[in-house]
């Protein structure tokens, strides 16, 4: 016995899901991109690379419109088509192979998003400010941006995998956002538990891929002009904020970060698959 | 005047067995068995039902009984000297009268022969049990001798070449291996089956053997192949479901439902609300199981639902395609992911597209995006949608919601169509008089299910099966929708008759 191969459906599937974007007008979620990105780099932007604080506050809001968009591009792609998948299903299509095709379709969206928010970016924050690592900072700082929102729209993908109908999944996006938020450390200290938690969000290894290539660590901490006295004591005490390690400027802790992205999104693509196949276990 | 004495009822069996018989001479006859028969040697003598010149074979060698209750074949040896395997296995005495009755499944096979089944006896008889081969069935010869292999599929290169869409292109290959043959199946898209097992990969097949591919049934006959080729599926199906429960067991949805369909019946299936329609629908599909057997072409659909379970397709009552894709196309993605490449080239796939389209009468909207289509047209894609595969079953839950008058009826007359091609089509419908035949004025159904909910269990249980002017005459109605007001509870306006008609139709024997 022999089905249709794997590679055969998850082109059949890919073809269908840019057709149909195209036709559902899926250039909105480009023109989303864009606007989103404006608003953050020309608030964030002019204050980048001046100080940790500041500099730090900039990474983690583009880092948190990084997940946003790409969530948004793909929360509603499969909770929308259950029945269709569990009809589809029972007609001979491997799940595999439409998760996969959505996550193609997804790659290629966040892609074009990708470019949009660097260019950008790039009018608004001098990139050329950091010293690279591996090729430029430019190039390092594209590839976090581009990891981060198509991790973000796998993870859309698998809520939507796991969520039963349209309104679940966008009760649920809130509830994944704020979790992404509040554990990449930048807002609030964790330890313990928490700490543990940080290590499955994108905001974290998005963050410290951002720190690594800025070298975060070798900025100094904002003082207010008027608390002279404070500054001279925080001077004495230490001119240099707390490091973190894993914002070094080191190959090593931006190739770290990269993989744990990378990770994650594996993770979110195969626990889609599994959620859907339980779901149609009976079909 | 002596009074002559009422005898039982026992209807026939409502589809149409028969048993493939090959004697000695390797000859093929196709046998109706109607009711019992007995089956034995050719002789001076009283002369059994079915008869056979082997001399191997008995006088009274064994009898086939059939058992209305279950509508199912029964086969007893009759402690013949040479006895009868099934499927391999000898039947073993089990009283003065013969051996335990084994129940026939549609592709059984029975062969009278040594003990040594590898080297078959010269005089050997063997007989296939069928619920799908036709009485006319047209059987060919091909002379083993004159290959080392013999390919099998719809390719023109091959040496036996089949017109049924459910075999591949280049389905199998029987490869000569000393006195005997091994079959190879080539990655097809439904797989060979030897002996009513499917086979993994390869197998050695001896003589008498018989394959299955597709609907193609081939039998290893001495020096020759025997082998029918019907172009489409047929396809016979036995619904036996004792009971379907939910809530762990507290709450009986279905109970005792038994009926048989045959291709191309068009079945209306009736019941008010609650008496397990969309349950029973789950149970044929095999999305809710039962508890006992939907039996396809004599292969249980529980026990093997991986493969079967895109042989049975449901057109739901609410659409579930894409809407924002054409017509075509979403034929065309559908039949890539059912006909696999290696299979069915792209022009086949196409041209299957266009037939289908062309039957279902879509072929003018094969641009339109399905958005831009009315409800009954985006009905007829699903069902177009479904017709691209090789389903054998159709479930339509009422097709004919939403529609006007004109076109529910259009929309049941391509459903009846879509049945005389040898297909099974079921029906949920709640308006089952608008399908009417515009010139004989008779219903398009030919089959009705009615389920009705006890009041004694609250469960549903079969009230009626059968023919549409039976049913009526059953329930006592003009129409078939009137059959509704007779078995549905008084607070839904019915008479709550449901459970004298569940008592008549038992005390019936059906």
């Amino acid at each position: 016995m022999n089905d249709t191969s794997f590679l055969t459906q998850t082109h059949v599937y890919f073809k269908k899901i840019f057709r149909i974007a195209m036709r559902e007008k899926a250039w909105k979620f480009i023109i989303f991109a864009a606007i989103i990105s404006f608003i953050v780099a020309s608030i964030t932007g002019s204050d980048m690379y001046k100080d940790f604080d500041k500099t730090n506050s900039g990474f983690f809001t583009l880092t948190s419109a990084c997940i946003w968009i790409g969530i948004f591009n793909s929360i509603q792609s499969i909770c929308k088509e259950h029945e269709i998948i569990r009809a589809e299903y029972r007609q001979g299509m491997k799940i595999s192979a439409y998760i996969t095709a959505n996550v193609q379709w997804q790659a290629l969206l966040c892609l074009l998003q990708s470019v949009i928010i660097f260019g950008i970016c790039c009018v608004f924050m001098d990139f050329s400010k950091s010293t690279h690592l591996l090729i430029s900072p430019y190039l390092e700082n594209f590839i976090t941006i581009y990891l981060l929102v198509f991790s973000a729209s796998v993870l859309g993908i698998m809520v939507s995998s796991l969520s039963g109908t349209p309104t679940t999944a966008m009760t649920i996006m809130p509830f994944v956002l704020i979790v992404q938020l509040i554990m990449c450390g930048v807002l609030f200290e964790l330890e313990g538990f928490t700490e543990g938690v940080s290590y499955i969000t994108l905001s974290k290894w998005g963050m410290n891929s951002f720190g690594s290539v800025a070298d975060l660590n070798s900025y100094k901490l904002a003082i207010n002009e008027p608390l002279h006295e404070a500054k001279v004591l925080v001077e004495n005490y230490s001119a240099m904020p707390k490091p973190n390690d894993f914002y070094d400027h080191e190959v090593s802790r931006l190739l770290l970060s990269w993989l744990w992205i990378v990770g994650i999104t594996f993770f979110n693509a195969v626990v889609s698959g599994i959620a859907l196949k339980i779901k149609n276990r009976d079909s | 005047m002596e009074m002559e004495k009422t005898i039982g009822y026992a209807p026939t069996p409502s589809y149409s067995a028969t048993l493939l018989v090959i004697d000695r001479r390797c000859k093929p006859t196709v046998v109706p068995l109607r009711g019992n028969m007995t089956f034995g040697r050719r002789h001076s003598g009283k002369l059994c039902d079915i008869l056979v010149d082997s001399v191997i074979v008995g006088r009274n060698h064994g009898e086939f009984i059939y058992e209305s209750s279950q509508n199912a074949y029964y086969y007893i040896d009759n402690n013949s000297l040479n006895g009868t395997y099934i499927n391999g296995y000898k039947l073993e005495k089990y009283n003065e009268r013969g051996s335990k009755a084994f129940r026939l499944n549609d592709g059984d096979i029975l062969r009278i022969d040594r003990t040594t089944l590898n080297q078959p006896h010269p005089e050997a008889v063997i007989m296939i049990f069928c619920l799908s081969i036709r009485y006319d069935e047209k059987w060919k010869l091909c002379d083993t001798g004159r290959y080392a292999n013999i390919t099998i599929g719809r390719g023109s290169n091959n040496v036996i070449r089949l017109t049924d869409m459910a075999a591949s292109r280049n389905h199998a290959v029987l490869r000569r291996n000393g006195p005997n043959w091994i079959v190879f199946d080539n990655g097809s898209a439904n797989g060979v089956s030897l002996n009513g097992r499917e086979i993994n990969g390869n197998a050695v097949m001896y003589d008498h053997d018989v394959i299955k591919i597709g609907n193609t049934t081939i039998i290893m006959c001495g020096n020759s192949l025997i082998y029918n080729n019907p172009s489409e599926s047929t396809g016979n199906l036995s619904v036996q479901i004792q009971k379907k429960t939910v809530d762990f067991g507290r709450k009986t949805l279905l109970r005792d439902i038994n009926f048989n369909v045959e291709s191309g019946d068009f079945v209306l299936i009736l019941g008010g609300s609650g008496a397990g329609k969309t349950t029973l629908v789950k149970a044929i599909l095999g999305d809710g199981k039962a508890d006992g057997r939907i039996i396809l072409n004599g292969q249980d659909l529980y026990a093997n639902f991986k493969s079967m379970k895109s042989q049975i397709g449901l057109v739901p009552q609410f659409l579930t395609l894409r809407i924002n894709d054409t017509v075509k196309n979403t034929l065309i993605d559908i039949a890539d992911i059912k006909l696999d490449r290696k299979n069915y080239t792209k022009q086949e796939k196409l041209q299957r597209i266009d037939e289908i389209m062309n039957k279902v009468g879509i072929k003018n909207l094969e641009n339109h995006l399905i958005a831009q289509l009315s409800g009954g047209q985006k009905k007829k894609v699903s069902v177009a949608y479904q017709l691209v595969g090789f389903q054998k079953v159709f479930i339509c839950d009422e097709p004919d919601s939403g529609l006007d008058a004109a076109s529910r009826t259009q929309q049941m007359e391509i459903l009846k169509e879509i049945s005389q091609n040898d297909k099974i089509v079921m029906v949920i419908s709640h308006e089952p008089d608008d399908a009417i035949d515009a010139d004989t004025g008779k219903s398009l159904f030919t089959k009705v299910v009615v389920l009705a909910k006890s009041s004694r269990d609250g469960a549903g249980h079969l009230a009626f099966y059968g023919g549409v002017d039976e049913a009526k005459a059953h329930f006592r109605v003009d129409k078939l929708q009137d059959i509704m007001k007779e078995i549905n509870p008084p607070y839904e306006g019915g008479k709550g008759m449901a459970d004298y008609y569940i008592d008549k139709f038992y005390a019936q024997g059906r």
